[in-house]
Formats: structure tokens, C-alpha cells, sequence
């Protein structure tokens, strides 16, 4: 009896995570806009120069790119050929997509594993960029954070999935 | 080795994994069975994919056809262009196009374009009675001329890797953009007659005086992106932001039709595209490295290079080729990767180096929607929500059209050449 | 055995960097026949400068040739290479880097970064190309210069009134032909080699530095080679550098023929306001660099190379 809470608190906190995070990459989108706007309006009029701008900008959508790149693999809305998918029967599906969440999973963890191994070299050499001198671990930090977070999600989802699978399974 | 590097993206592209899934599993396989760099080489690839200024235009561009949706510039476009040349057969259809010439001339980016003239158009498309195939086919074709038309990112990489001048490949580009695009919309037009689509109302000047009048801060947004290019205010990647903020002023001040909440969901959602857009150029970028490595379109070029062809079999061998190239990899790495190899080969042909990085151009554009991968059409799957199937057959008859243009393209360097040459 | 393969990297193509590494894999073939399989990858086919840089340090890309003032965020202590004032001619380079005491010293200068040097070229001076005509130092005045975001090409260029303006290589030329800035920093074979000349006609060539290129190699690969093998990537180097030393002077000259050729003109400034700029430069440019002993070492044990005769 004490598990439907919890599952219900687990689930309102995802929820929670997913909408802060989907309005930290619009903000964030957003503030690219305006590094961007500021920068060309101060290399045009000459009146200052933002050096270093365009690491923002880069750095900032690479962090973009692998933060929602998590929220869509969650979504299961990443770009891929659906033509199978429609033609099988609703059982079919459901095999295909377990196929898919695992090698997803092993893809994903495979890339932030091996990723995380370069970050902790980089780190360890102390490489910065190069006209703001941060550490080039930030940056690169993203592709890890976006990996280990995507075969995150997806074993999540298989989880579910196989659950229900099961239950069902168990109900007839 | 690349043949089983193929089956294992065509095996997993088939059973519907994420693009970048599949791409990134056959990398990872190829990296782990054949003795090549140290693993972590795929973080550096990866990264590298993503770390380029001038993927910018993406994000930003994508947001400003967000934002165009949303508060109205879109919508008062289009019923302008309909009051103008509703009765023209396939107004709406050409009108898309339109679109997509428009924005190619402020945006260097194809995923873009389909992104926002998609966002805007297929709706109004489906309305008028287009169908989901012919509407779609369209959008997802039309976002190819993007490319041809200067600024283009893909021309700026050839001009990088093979040596060229980057305005005069821009300059190159116009004619055979403009062909693409007056094709395009003969094909169109006559398709649209031929299959008995509703055309619109017949063309009233009483009419013309109110569209206008509710239009003309939609219409100032191309006009002051292309005249903040051409002065040199902002460069065509910054264009994109400049689209995006100036598509926020003028829905937030004067439609009203946006408010703050509204534009943070519009940035959401042009986020969350980027993402989905980007790590398959991101995975792509890693399977060319992969090929590059391995020696894989050294040996196809060495290939061509002995048949001993004739400049005319060569164009057209390399067409071939770039086409099937294009099925697999983002027409970025693409151009890096192939450019300072043919180019040579090109050159003691005696084809003139920028009619090649045309040719190039265009048969990239061409390779991203064409069947079974490319990046129009998952963009297209993901913005309009249509199912693979509809696009793989909506976009077939505009390939014909792109086809025979290209083939002008290559038979006639007159065409990118004509330019330059009445300039000096 | 397994056959090694060493990958040697580049941004540029058919400049002597280029030139330098088909000269090591002939040298390396001379040498160790096919033990060591040398594959040449120019115009940043294995990524982009940064990512070529990190390659060599991880060891995923074996030897990376570049100019030392895109390194700089690896080690600090490249940009000694590049302050002003300190070489001004190809000679001058080629008496440094071919020194016998400071040729090692030079090796193993960065093998605390994991890096070897195994390759140093002369590639070409610094100019600056503008839209407009500039034969003063009054008439920089103003101007929107691109360059690198680095103080040491900044604060010299700030010295005499420019804007130095970094901005992105992919927007240099549509900005430059927009108006958007008015000329950029570079050496004669990039811009020519690139066709800058269809956006820009004039180059002033203000002879403050010389871009030196130097070629590195991952030093945990280079130490688990065979002996013979690191003697002859070391010997191969030393003599691949030897041979295009002159390729590399004469590819400056050809380059500037091919601008003027190219409706391009090459300008100069007199005498008296050259060396007014030269004194300025330096001035700031050992500004720019004092408040880092590490990097002063390295200029210092140049200078004093230079000033023995
Ligand atoms: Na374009
Ligand atoms: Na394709």
C-alpha cells in the first residue's frame, strides 16, 4: 500500500524535472538570441567587442542540443524512420520498440562511458578554450551528461515497458 | 568493411531506431572490430560535429519559424500572397516555395527552412485540399534549394576544402538556385492543374490595399534580415537570431499576438527540434569520420580516378556517387570529406572548379530528401508529424524535378558560370 | 608485427605544412620502409583545429601540424612564436628553430603536455588585408580588423587604433564583402590559397611576426615505438624541414605574385613609420606576455639565439 505514493511522488517529481528542464533550454535558447544580437550590434557599431561570444553561443547549443536530446529520447520523439512501426500489429510494435530501447541503451551507454573516459583525460591535461580559457571540460561535459541521461531515460522506459508486458502477461 | 558498416545503419534505420541511434551503433562497431583509433575518439567526433559557428543558423532559424507561426507573420505572408496570385494554378504550392527561396536567401541551412516554412505552410496546404503527400513531398523538397542559394554553409565548406573563392561559389549559386526554384514551381502550377486543386479567389485590387496593410510588419521581417546581411550588420549566421528576436517584437508589440509565456513555449519547442535535428548531424559527422579513417572515399575516388573517364562520364559518375553518398551521410561532412579529393580529378578534366562545387552543392541539397535518409525528411516527419511512408512517396516527383535540374546544371556551366563572367 | 599508422593532421592543403609532411612520409619511407605507414589528412579532414589539437593530446590523432598560435591554449608557452617584433624575416626563423642546442631544447620543451615536437617550419609572415587601401599607420585608424582572440594579436593591433574584431573563419568573408568589417589578419598563402582576393584587394604588409608552424606527436605513441622508429620520425623531421625551408620562402613569394596576379596589390609602409610600428609592437607585445615567466623563458632562450652570431 505504501508503494502508490511513492510511485505517484516519483512520478509528479519527473514531471516536475521535465518541465523545469524543458524551460531551462527555451531560456536558454532564448538567451543565445540575445548574446548573438548583442554581439553583432557591438562589432558593427564598434562601440565594444565581445570576444569570446561565439564560445557562448557554440558551447550554449551544444549544451542545448544534448540536454533536450535527453527529453526526447524520454518523449521517444527522435528523428527515425517509422515505416515498420505502422506496419506491424500492436503486439509486433511492442517487441520492436523493446529491440530498439536496448540498443539504444547499450549505444548510449556505451558513448558515455567512452566519453567520460576523455573528459577525465582532458581534465587532467587542463585544456581550455580558447579565447575565454574555460575549461574545456565544461563543453565537453555536455555529450557525457546527454548519453549517460539518454540510456538513463531509456532503461526507464524498458523498465516500464517489460512490466506491463509482464502484467499483462500474468493477467491472461 | 563499409559494406557491413551500411547494413548495420540500414538494419536499424529499417526497424525505426533513432537516426542517431543507428548511426552511432554502426560507428561504434566499425571502431570496435577494426583496429583503428582509440575509442574515445568517438567524444572528440561527436563534439566536433556539434562545435561549429555556423551550425548556429539551425537553432536560430528554426526559432524564428516558430515565432512566425505563432504570432501571425506567417499567416498574413501567405493570405498576401494568396490575394495577389490566388488564381494562378497552385498559388498556395508555389507560394511554400516561395517561402523556402526566401528564407534560403537569409539562411545557409536546409533543416531550417523545412522546419519553419513546414510549420507555417502545411496546414494551410492541407486546407486547400493538397493532400498530405503532395504537401509534404513539397516542403521537404523545396528546403533543398536552401543550399544553392547564397549564404550557404555547404558552399562556404566547399570553398574551404577545395580551395575556392566563397563569393564567387555564392555568386554561382543564384542561377541554378533560381532553376531549381522556377521548375519547381512550373511543375507545381501544372501539377496542380492537371489534378483539379481549388484555386483561390480571383485578384481584386479593393483586396490588395487591407492585406497589405495588416502585413506590412510581417513583410518588413525578410526585408530587414536580407538588408542587415547586405550591410554587413550581421553576418548569415547571426541573420537567424536577428529573424528570432525581430519575430518576438513584432508579436509581442504589434500583433499582440505573443506574449512572454507563449514565447518561451515557441523557444521550447525550437529547442527541443535543434536537439533532435542536431545529434544526427552530431552521429552523421562520426560516421564520416569512421569512413575517413578507414580510407573508405579515398578508394572510391582512386577508383573513378583510373576508369579514365571523359569529363562529361565523370560529372555524371560523380552525380551517381554523391547521390548514393547522400543517403547516409549530412551533406557537411560530406563536402569536407569528398571535395579535396575530387576536386583535383575535376580540375585536370578541365571542369572549372566552381561549377563543380555547384554540381556538388546540388546534388547534396538533393541527397537530403531523397529516400531512404535524410535530414528534410526527418525533419519534415518530426515538425509536420507525417509518417515516413507519405514522404518517401510525396517527395518522388519533386526528385524527378530536382533531377533534371541538376542535369541542366551539370550539362550547362554557363549557368553558375554566366555570373562571373559578365562580372569581369 | 602490426603495421603502425600514423596519422598526420592539418588544417590547410598544398601550403608547406602540406609540403612538410609529404616530405616526412618520403623520409619515413627512406627510412623504415613499411613499418610505419604515414597517412596525410590536410584540410581539417579529422576535425577542426581544437579537435586536432585534443587529438594529439589523447593520442587519437598521432602528429598534428599547425601554427603555434593555435596551440596556445594547450601550452601558453607557444605563444612565444608569435610576439611581435621578435623575427622579421624567414632567416631569422630558420637561425632559431635550426640551432642545435635550441632544436632540443624545442623538442622537449612540451613533454610535460604529453606532446613531442618533431617538425618546425618557417610558413609565412603576418599582413593585413583590408577592403581599402592603408600605407600609414594613421590610416588604421578606426578600422574593424578580424583577428585571432588573443591578446597578442589584439593589444598590438589596439596600439594603433584598429578594432581588432574576432569573429568566426566560416563569417570572414561574407562580412568582409557586407562591410561588416574592414580587413582581417592572416598570412599571404592562406589568402590567396582561400581567393580572398575576390573580397578584398589590399594587403599592407606590416612584417611584425612570422608565423612559425610546428608539428607534434602524441609522446605516449611516439615512446611505444620500436627505437629505430622514434630515430627516424625524429631524423625524418629534422630533414623533411630541411628540404622545405626554401619551398616555404619561395611559396610566401609565389603567393604574393599570385595576389597581385589576381588584381590583388601589396602594400607597404615607409621606412620611418615601419620601424615607429615595429618599436610600438614589440613593446606590447612583451607587455602582453610579462606577467608569464614560463612564456618569457621560452622568448628570452630565443632572442638570445638570435643575438649570438
Ligand atoms: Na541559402
Ligand atoms: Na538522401
Amino acid at each position: 500500500m505504501t508503494a502508490m505514493p511513492t510511485a505517484r511522488l516519483l512520478d509528479r517529481l519527473e514531471r516536475l524535472v521535465v518541465r523545469w528542464l524543458s524551460v531551462a533550454l527555451g531560456l536558454g535558447l532564448i538567451l543565445l538570441v540575445l548574446v548573438n544580437v548583442a554581439n553583432a550590434v557591438g562589432r558593427y557599431s564598434g562601440w565594444y567587442a565581445m570576444t569570446g561570444a561565439d564560445e557562448v553561443l557554440v558551447y550554449g547549443m551544444i549544451w542545448i542540443v544534448m540536454l533536450g536530446a535527453i527529453l526526447a529520447a524520454r518523449e521517444r520523439s527522435h528523428l527515425s524512420i517509422n515505416l515498420l512501426q505502422q506496419a506491424l500489429s500492436v503486439r509486433g510494435g511492442q517487441a520492436l520498440q523493446l529491440l530498439i530501447d536496448l540498443v539504444t541503451l547499450f549505444s548510449a551507454t556505451f558513448i558515455a562511458y567512452h566519453s567520460l573516459n576523455f573528459i577525465e583525460r582532458i581534465a587532467m591535461i587542463g585544456q581550455t578554450s580558447m579565447a575565454l580559457r574555460i575549461p574545456m571540460v565544461v563543453p565537453h561535459s555536455a555529450i557525457f551528461v546527454g548519453f549517460a541521461g539518454i540510456a538513463f531515460v531509456t532503461a526507464l522506459l524498458l523498465l516500464a515497458d517489460l512490466s506491463r508486458l509482464f502484467s499483462r502477461s500474468a493477467r491472461s | 568493411m563499409s559494406a557491413a558498416l551500411g547494413l548495420v545503419v540500414v538494419t536499424l534505420l529499417a526497424i525505426g531506431a533513432p537516426i542517431f541511434v543507428a548511426l552511432l551503433a554502426a560507428a561504434a562497431i566499425a571502431l570496435l572490430i577494426f583496429d583503428g583509433p582509440p575509442l574515445i575518439a568517438l567524444q572528440q567526433t561527436i563534439f566536433g560535429g556539434l562545435d561549429a559557428y555556423a551550425l548556429l543558423s539551425v537553432p536560430f532559424f528554426v526559432f524564428a519559424g516558430e515565432l512566425m507561426a505563432v504570432s501571425g507573420i506567417a499567416d498574413r505572408l501567405i493570405a498576401l500572397v494568396r490575394t495577389l496570385f490566388g488564381r494562378v494554378p497552385g498559388s498556395l504550392g508555389v507560394a511554400a516555395l516561395g517561402g523556402s527561396t526566401m528564407i534560403g536567401t537569409v539562411c545557409g541551412s536546409s533543416a531550417a527552412a523545412v522546419a519553419a516554412v513546414g510549420r507555417n505552410m502545411y496546414p494551410q496546404l492541407i486546407e486547400a485540399g493538397y493532400g498530405r503527400r503532395r504537401a509534404v513531398g513539397l516542403i521537404a523538397s523545396s528546403g533543398a534549394i536552401d543550399i544553392v542559394i547564397p549564404p550557404s554553409i555547404a558552399m562556404i565548406l566547399y570553398g574551404m576544402a577545395a580551395e575556392q573563392s566563397i563569393p564567387r561559389l555564392f555568386i554561382a549559386g543564384i542561377i541554378p538556385g533560381l532553376t531549381i526554384a522556377l521548375l519547381m514551381a512550373l511543375f507545381i502550377s501544372y501539377s496542380a492543374k492537371r489534378d483539379g486543386l481549388p484555386s483561390g479567389a480571383a485578384f481584386r485590387l479593393a483586396a490588395v490595399i487591407p492585406a497589405l496593410k495588416s502585413s506590412w510588419a510581417a513583410l518588413s521581417m525578410p526585408v530587414a534580415v536580407l538588408t542587415g546581411i547586405y550591410t554587413g550588420f550581421f553576418s548569415p549566421t547571426e541573420a537567424g537570431g536577428f529573424a528570432a528576436a525581430y519575430g518576438a517584437v513584432i508579436g509581442l508589440f504589434i500583433y499582440r499576438t505573443l506574449t512572454f509565456k507563449g514565447l518561451v513555449e515557441a523557444a521550447v519547442r525550437a529547442a527541443m527540434l535543434t536537439s533532435r535535428i542536431m545529434v544526427v548531424v552530431a552521429a552523421a559527422g562520426v560516421i564520416s569520420w569512421v569512413l575517413t579513417v578507414e580510407g573508405v572515399p579515398q578508394a572510391l575516388i582512386a577508383a573513378t580516378a583510373d576508369a579514365g573517364m571523359s569529363p562529361l562520364a565523370f560529372l555524371l559518375s560523380v552525380n551517381l556517387l554523391l547521390l548514393a553518398i547522400g543517403c547516409v551521410l549530412d551533406p557537411t561532412s560530406a563536402i569536407l570529406v569528398l571535395a579535396p579529393l575530387l576536386v583535383p580529378i575535376a580540375v585536370s578534366l578541365g571542369i572549372d572548379p566552381i561549377h563543380f562545387g555547384v554540381v556538388m552543392t546540388v546534388n547534396l541539397a538533393i541527397g537530403m530528401f531523397t529516400p531512404p535518409f535524410g535530414i528534410n525528411i526527418f525533419v519534415a516527419q518530426s515538425v509536420l508529424g507525417v509518417s515516413t511512408g507519405d514522404i518517401y512517396r510525396g517527395v518522388l516527383p519533386f526528385m524527378a524535378v530536382q533531377i533534371a535540374a541538376l542535369a541542366l546544371i551539370t550539362l550547362f556551366p554557363a549557368l553558375s558560370l554566366m555570373l562571373l563572367n559578365g562580372m569581369s | 608485427q602490426a603495421e603502425t599508422v600514423m596519422k598526420l593532421a592539418s588544417a590547410t592543403i598544398n601550403d608547406v605544412q602540406h609540403e612538410w609532411q609529404k616530405e616526412f612520409a618520403r623520409e619515413m619511407e627512406g627510412r623504415v620502409g613499411d613499418a610505419v605507414t604515414v597517412e596525410i589528412y590536410p584540410a581539417s579532414q579529422l576535425g577542426a583545429i581544437p579537435r586536432m589539437a585534443e587529438g594529439v593530446l589523447l593520442g587519437t590523432i598521432e602528429a598534428f601540424t599547425t601554427p603555434t598560435s593555435f596551440v596556445t591554449n594547450v601550452d601558453a608557452r607557444f605563444e612565444a612564436f608569435d610576439v611581435p617584433g621578435l623575427f622579421n624575416s624567414p632567416e631569422a626563423v630558420d637561425k632559431v628553430i635550426h640551432n642545435p642546442d635550441f632544436r632540443e631544447y624545442l623538442e622537449t620543451l612540451f613533454l610535460d603536455k604529453g606532446i613531442r615536437v618533431v617538425g618546425a617550419i618557417y610558413n609565412s609572415p603576418t599582413v593585413v588585408l583590408t577592403t581599402e587601401p592603408v600605407d600609414s599607420i594613421a590610416g588604421f585608424d578606426g578600422l574593424k580588423i578580424r583577428t585571432f582572440a588573443s591578446p597578442l594579436q589584439m593589444d598590438p593591433m589596439k596600439s594603433i587604433g584598429v578594432n581588432p574584431t574576432p569573429l568566426a573563419l566560416s563569417e570572414v568573408t561574407t562580412q568582409l564583402q557586407s562591410g561588416g568589417i574592414d580587413g582581417m589578419l592572416a598570412g599571404m598563402p592562406i589568402l590567396t590559397a582561400f581567393k580572398f582576393y575576390d573580397s578584398a584587394q589590399h594587403v599592407t604588409d606590416l612584417n611584425f611576426s612570422e608565423i612559425v608552424s610546428l608539428t607534434l606527436v602524441n609522446e605516449m605513441w611516439f615512446q611505444a615505438q620500436a627505437d629505430e622508429v622514434k630515430e627516424a620520425i625524429i631524423a625524418s623531421g629534422r630533414a623533411a624541414e630541411e628540404t622545405v625551408f626554401p619551398w616555404g620562402v619561395a611559396n610566401v613569394e609565389r603567393a604574393n605574385a599570385a595576389w597581385v596576379e589576381n588584381g590583388g596589390q601589396i602594400l607597404k609602409l615607409s621606412e620611418e613609420e615601419q620601424a615607429q610600428l615595429m618599436a610600438r609592437f614589440a613593446e606590447v607585445g612583451r607587455e602582453v606576455i610579462a606577467d608569464n615567466p614560463e612564456v618569457v623563458a621560452v622568448y628570452d632562450r630565443i632572442t638570445a639565439v638570435l643575438g649570438a652570431e
